[in-house]
């Protein structure tokens, strides 16, 4: 009997782009990371999610880095983060850019790759740094290599900025706790549905659940 | 998890500052809630429902500040250092040999009525940069659940086994993989099988997940697939072609045109049954995998067509194995096929596969739950014709094998699992 079949296992890599400037300081940032903490045990309640979505944290401030590598459900330790600085969205966008080249497995003659990644990017401000080039190379894989959403949070973003980076824009006019707290809550929604819909249709496009109704969807 | 209720904001209820961040400290690093800090909120927020019921309490004014605090080191001071026993404890000096989540200070426990003290081993985390958590259980849960749909029904599994005069024989099982069985859904595999003027005729199908009938349509491609093959093929032999490896162009012609006709007499008969039934075509979407075989000439003659993914192969003994067609492959997006994809019918005439071959032991047809987890094929799947000739070969109840052979445990693999096999005996 064939008990444990040998070989890599599919994944849906879920990326998070996080905002930690300094406009996100006190409670929006808290709401952020309680936001990560329930969407993990969110996922953690799907059968589907735990053996497939693998989760990356990437964040930006005056600088970006991933805080934390692709890592499965069950050892993901949610990053500390504190909130200051500028918004180096562009260079998070190239580090992105470098995991979807190298972390995301591609399909080859002799392997079976991931699923198609989902990303998402959330900000509540202009870049400070130069993004427009990164944002063009991000914009070519959007749809075709990974799912990207974009999410705008508060006053000051500017909806336009995020068209540059991915078609499927979000703004969030708000930023209080239940706000984040719906956003998060609709991000584990939408993978949850992604683990299930690709473990049955293996490459079927997918579709992100409608997102709640504090959040507006920019055409 | 954070509960959507009421919210205390502490700052309305202390003003010294000391204070203030004494009771903070004590609700969140001791008592587990969870926190919302700004410069003029201290928000005190439940994770649980117990907690939940504190908070309202004292919002409705049935509790003051210090009795809500008396009942929450009552309730959590415990709660929120779950203690985990591995080993053995030394029952004489009451130390117990075991592994807590990261105590912050003596934790008193009761165990089989000994009164237990387990002490904060020093660690070198800050202990204010992480609010203690609750382990988690993380082993996924996997509900079994009956379909609720009850129309159209088709069984959880079901299995074949036919032997045929020649010295082969034809097993067959299809299984509910684990999403349908978690979210209570129909399996959307089918097969069929049969045999016709020394032709063996082998069907699997796998019906588009997403699409609710599409069970209908992966059954009525398989008994259509055998139907009309067996039609096709009652009087049709192969004419010998001597001094020729293989046979004449007119007669892989001629089954060539079988195969394509049969796949379009299907797309219309699943058109027409959702026509009856007042539905789009999409919703009976399916793929369908046919191989038909015949000895011709000393040698195997085994031929395909194929709509969509899963896997025909063929075992030639040992480490060799043959893949009739192509299965899809692109970066991540290849978009799989159905028989309802539009202008299908235009791309048959290049879905149709031969394969003349001396040694031949086994040909199976699978669908994608079974093909993904041997991949890549050309080196894996040799194997797996080892593993599941084993459980045919000399068994009274080769299907029944063969179904449990398919049982396999493989993380990331949830999808009906289905598998037609023509095997020597």
């Amino acid at each position: 009997m064939f008990n444990e079949v040998e070989g890599a296992s599919r994944r849906l890599p879920v990326y998070l782009l996080l905002d930690r400037s300094g406009s996100m300081f006190g409670e929006p940032i808290e709401s952020v990371k309680q936001g990560v903490k329930y969407m993990i045990s969110e996922l953690k309640k799907e059968p589907q999610a735990i053996e497939t979505a693998f989760i990356s944290v990437i964040t930006f401030a005056s600088d970006a880095r991933q805080d934390i590598p692709l890592t499965e459900l069950t050892s993901f330790k949610e990053p500390l983060l504190e909130a200051n600085g500028t918004t180096a969205l562009g260079e998070a966008l190239s580090i992105l850019n470098q995991c979807l080249e190298t972390e995301v497995r591609k399909s080859t003659p002799t392997q079976k790759g991931d699923y198609k990644p989902l990303v998402f990017i959330m900000t509540d401000g202009e870049p400070t740094d130069n993004w427009e080039n990164i944002a063009q190379e991000i914009k070519k894989k959007a749809g075709k290599l990974a799912n990207i959403v974009a999410v705008g949070c508060g006053p000051h973003v500017n909806k336009d900025t995020l068209k540059k980076i991915t078609e499927i824009v979000l703004i969030m006019t708000s930023y209080q706790p239940d706000d984040f707290r719906q956003f998060f809550r609709w991000v584990s929604q939408s993978v949850k549905q992604a683990s299930i819909k690709f473990t049955k249709d293996s490459d079927q496009p997918t579709n992100l659940s409608a997102p709640p109704p504090t959040i507006q969807i920019i055409p | 998890m954070i509960l959507g209720g009421e919210v205390v904001d502490l700052k309305k209820h202390f003003k010294d500052s000391v204070k203030l961040e004494e009771i903070r400290n004590l609700l969140v690093k001791k008592l587990d809630f969870s926190i919302l800090e700004s410069k003029d909120s201290i928000i005190i927020q439940a994770k649980d429902p117990e907690q939940q019921q504190l908070i309202d309490r004292f919002n409705a004014g049935q509790i003051d500040m210090n009795q809500f605090l008396v009942e929450a080191k009552k309730k959590f001071t415990c709660h929120d250092h779950s203690v985990r026993i591995i080993n053995k404890w030394g029952t004489t000096q009451g130390i117990m040999v075991g592994e807590t989540t990261h105590p912050l200070r003596p934790i008193e426990v009761r165990i089989n009525g000994i009164k237990l003290f387990l002490h904060p081993i020093k660690s070198n985390q800050e202990p204010e940069s992480q609010v203690p958590q609750r382990p988690e259980e993380v082993t996924p849960q996997w509900k079994n659940l009956e379909p609720t749909d009850k129309e159209d029904w088709v069984e959880i599994e079901e299995s074949g086994y036919q032997e045929r005069k020649d010295g082969w024989a034809v097993a067959a099982a299809s299984r509910r993989g684990k999403t349908h069985a978690h979210e209570g859904s129909h399996r959307d595999d089918s097969f069929d099988f049969g045999f016709q003027n020394g032709w063996s005729i082998l069907a699997a199908a796998d019906g588009a997940g997403s699409y609710r009938l599409s069970r209908v349509g992966a059954k009525m491609a398989c008994s259509m697939a055998v139907e009309h093959l067996k039609a096709y093929l009652e009087n049709f032999i192969i004419e010998e072609n001597e001094g020729s490896a293989i046979p004449k162009e007119s007669d892989l012609l001629q089954i060539k045109r079988f195969l394509i006709e049969t796949v379009q007499r299907i797309i219309q008969s699943v058109k027409d049954e959702a026509n009856k039934r007042s539905v789009t075509f999409d919703l009976l979407s399916t793929t369908i995998l046919i191989a038909i075989h015949h000895h011709w000439q000393g040698k195997n003659m085994v031929a395909s067509i194929q709509i969509g993914d899963g896997l025909i192969a063929i075992w030639h003994g040992g480490s060799n194995v043959s893949i009739l067609g192509k299965a899809d492959s692109g970066v991540f997006a290849s978009e799989t096929k159905f028989i309802t994809t539009k202008g299908i019918e235009n791309e048959l005439e290049h879905k149709v596969f031969f394969a003349i071959k001396p040694a031949v032991d086994a040909i199976a047809v699978m669908t994608d739950g079974v093909s993904d987890d041997f991949f890549p094929p050309e080196t894996i799947m040799p194997k797996m014709f080892e593993s599941v000739y084993q459980e045919l070969i000399g068994s009274a109840k080769p299907n029944e094998n063969l179904l449990k052979w398919l049982s396999y445990e493989r993380r990331g693999s949830f999808d009906d699992r289905t598998m037609v096999i023509l095997h020597r005996r």
